[in-house]
């Protein structure tokens, strides 16, 4: 029996729509998951960790001996329990530890193989992943409380073996199905955040950005904080919803449609910190009174005993008025905070993405076009004016190609504010905001 | 609204497969495009089939996006109907995820298998090899050889395919045409998706890892992105 409070639950920011159609309504799903008992970190389930870190030619210049550092640093967390499996990948790939445990005995032998890690040729990333994957999962094969835990550092592109983005983000979301989990870790502004978010968020895992060489220590530690603080695995929204409603996931990919439901996974849940997901519902044209009624229901995997879990099912409506008594109604504030904070995370990483693909003024008119209905939105939120204030300094930069540490930037910070997540880089590291204020 | 039309969802219902990866088979050119763009696009019913088609031999013959890609342009109406039977089931089946990673490996064969450490240091410290015996490669040739042997088998079809339309070709003419076209080897590299490297000749391996290289910096010049690797 599980000691994990898993709950949901579902709101709308306004809860009736005009009997005539294209009522815009934003439907807010909040999971929860609470561990009953605090249980002391040596009581925590045993890990299974691969490593998987580039080193490609890029990787010199003192990133890679950071990541070996910071992957000593890791190990030196872990306890007899655990496992690590260490693997590197550039234009082939090595396994340097294979699901070793991390025991006294063998601390000598795991320094000395990471110490081996060495820069050399191109990025098979792909190589490198699965080798990781492969290892990992062949010790919860054998013990199938050791999901396998994933971690990807690299500072570049895949330019060897399979390298469609796309291709990459399906295999990471097949892996995450067959209980394999994976990170990411981007290195230095060189990266391919797109890729690296993709593989993260379809894996069932976090991306990460260590700007500075300096920073892969605090970051890679950050993940393991992650890690230990997981109670809930995998965890997936399901959504049924009247069949006449055109329903839009804010800010998360890899949301989709099957037998008229609509899944959106969100990966690991922490301990007390809420995760949302945001829904944008376009009502139809109805009758008087009508009523759309949404069932929600959230499922995902407890880590201390990989029991499945299911949430209650939430029953959410909507009722169809006249005009007036639509415009007079009631909105959530609260609820309308949690909106506008994603959809504005939500414009911001979709900018980032056409900025990537070169659609400039694609991208500056997507801003604009969204900054006019947020900026109706907002009105009379506590921190709307600071919101549109930001989104229109990037409609003004949008139309220009960003700085590959810019893209990153927007990309990771606002993946961070949708996944309610610590910046593992620290305390003291500047707002996209305030980055383009100064022209970076 | 008509039946032989779907949209991107309910393509995506009918056939277990995220729209988001739909679209993305649209674009690579395995499934047909909208009639109409835009918002509510509607696609030829047909796609469920080519879809679950694609699906099948991807997750149960382990093939390629782009081999697949080869198989539909020699492949009938009836083939592709069959091929999606294959698929089953919508719902997505989970086996082990190291049963999942055999099936992409045996896709990207001509990646070599990785290398335990010890191995690629044995030239440096031969001592270490005998000191860890219980690393053993996962990644067997079998699979390889099993794949091959498919590849093979099914190259020797798509040749007698070629052979079939040059004889219906001939019947069209009446009469065989003149013995005159040379084949020429070339080494085709993609720089961007509009341009490429074509490199007369079989390359040598090493030949070929230049160009590629060459390709690479065209790429970053043209793309802007000189500092990614």
């Amino acid at each position: 029996m599980t000691d994990v409070n898993f709950t949901a639950a579902a709101a709308f920011d306004r809860k009736l729509f005009w009997e005539d159609g294209d009522s815009v309504r934003f439907l807010v799903a909040r999971l929860k998951a609470h561990r009953k008992d605090d249980r002391r970190p040596a009581e925590r389930a045993p890990l299974n960790i691969a490593l998987v870190i580039d080193a490609s030619g890029s990787m010199g210049g003192g990133k890679l001996e950071a990541a070996k550092e910071a992957a000593l640093g890791l190990a030196e967390h872990l306890t007899a329990r655990d496992r690590l499996t260490v693997v590197s990948f550039a234009s082939d790939v090595l396994v340097h530890l294979d699901g070793v445990a991390v025991t006294t005995d063998n601390a000598a032998r795991i320094r000395s193989e990471i110490s081996r890690l060495q820069t050399r040729g191109r990025t098979l990333l792909s190589g490198g992943w699965f080798a990781g994957v492969e290892c990992a999962a062949g010790i919860a094969e054998e013990d199938p409380r050791m999901t396998p835990h994933v971690i990807i550092l690299s500072d570049g592109h895949a330019n060897d073996g399979i390298v469609d983005p796309e291709e990459l983000r399906e295999h990471a979301g097949e892996l995450r199905m067959r209980g394999v989990l994976t990170s990411c870790l981007g290195i230095g502004d060189g990266y391919d955040e797109q890729l690296l978010r993709g593989i993260a968020e379809s894996g069932g895992g976090r991306l990460h950005d260590a700007e500075l060489t300096s920073e892969i220590s605090s970051v890679l530690l950050g993940e393991l904080d992650d890690i230990f603080g997981t109670v809930v695995e995998d965890a997936q929204i399901e959504l049924i919803v009247p069949t006449s409603v055109r329903v839009e996931v804010l800010g998360r990919t890899g949301s989709e449609i099957r037998d008229g439901r609509i899944l959106v996974p969100l990966g690991p849940v922490q301990n007390d910190v809420e995760r949302v997901a945001v829904l944008k519902v376009t009502c139809p044209k109805a009758r008087l009174n009508d009523e759309l009624e949404f069932a929600l229901i959230a499922n995902g995997r407890a880590v201390d005993d990989r029991t499945r879990l299911e949430t209650d099912t939430v029953l959410v409506r909507l009722i169809a008025v006249d005009g007036a008594t639509n415009t007079d109604q009631y909105r959530d504030d609260e609820i309308a905070m949690i909106v506008a904070r994603t959809w504005s995370a939500h414009i911001v990483s979709t900018a980032a993405r056409m900025n990537r693909d070169a659609a400039y003024n694609e991208a500056r008119r997507y801003v604009e076009r969204e900054l006019r209905h947020l900026c109706r939105y907002v009105e009379g939120l506590d921190q709307g004016r600071e919101m549109i204030r930001e989104l229109e300094l990037l409609a003004r930069h949008a139309g220009r190609q960003f700085s590959s540490r810019m893209r990153k930037e927007l990309v990771v910070q606002s993946s961070l504010a949708m996944e309610s997540r610590v910046d593992r880089r620290g305390m003291g590291k500047a707002a996209w905001s305030a980055r383009m204020e100064r022209g970076d | 609204m008509s039946d032989d039309e779907l949209t991107l969802e309910e393509l995506s219902e009918r056939t277990g497969v995220e729209a988001r990866t739909l679209r993305s088979w649209v674009g690579e050119g395995l499934l047909a495009p909208p009639f109409k763009p835009g918002r509510g696009a509607r696609y030829p019913a047909s796609n469920a089939d080519r879809a679950l088609a694609v699906r099948a031999l991807k997750d149960l013959h382990g093939l390629s996006l782009s081999e697949i890609g080869r198989r539909f342009m020699m492949a009938t109406e009836d083939q592709i109907r069959e091929w999606a039977l294959e698929a089953g089931p919508t719902t997505v089946s989970t086996g082990s995820a190291r049963d999942y990673l055999r099936r992409i490996q045996t896709r990207s064969a001509t990646e070599e298998p990785p290398h335990r450490s010890m191995e690629f240091f044995a030239k440096k410290a031969p001592s270490s090899a005998s000191e860890r015996p219980s690393f053993k490669p996962r990644f067997g040739k079998p699979s390889m050889e099993s794949y091959r042997r498919a590849r093979s088998d099914e190259r020797q079809a798509e040749l007698a395919s070629i052979e079939r339309l040059i004889l219906q070709l001939e019947r069209v003419l009446e009469a065989p045409a003149p013995r005159r076209s040379r084949g020429t080897v070339w080494t085709r590299i993609s720089v961007t998706p509009d341009l490429e490297l074509s490199v007369r000749g079989d390359l040598e391996p090493r030949e070929r890892v230049l160009f590629e290289q060459l390709a690479d910096q065209f790429r970053a010049i043209l793309t802007g992105r000189a500092k990614n690797d």
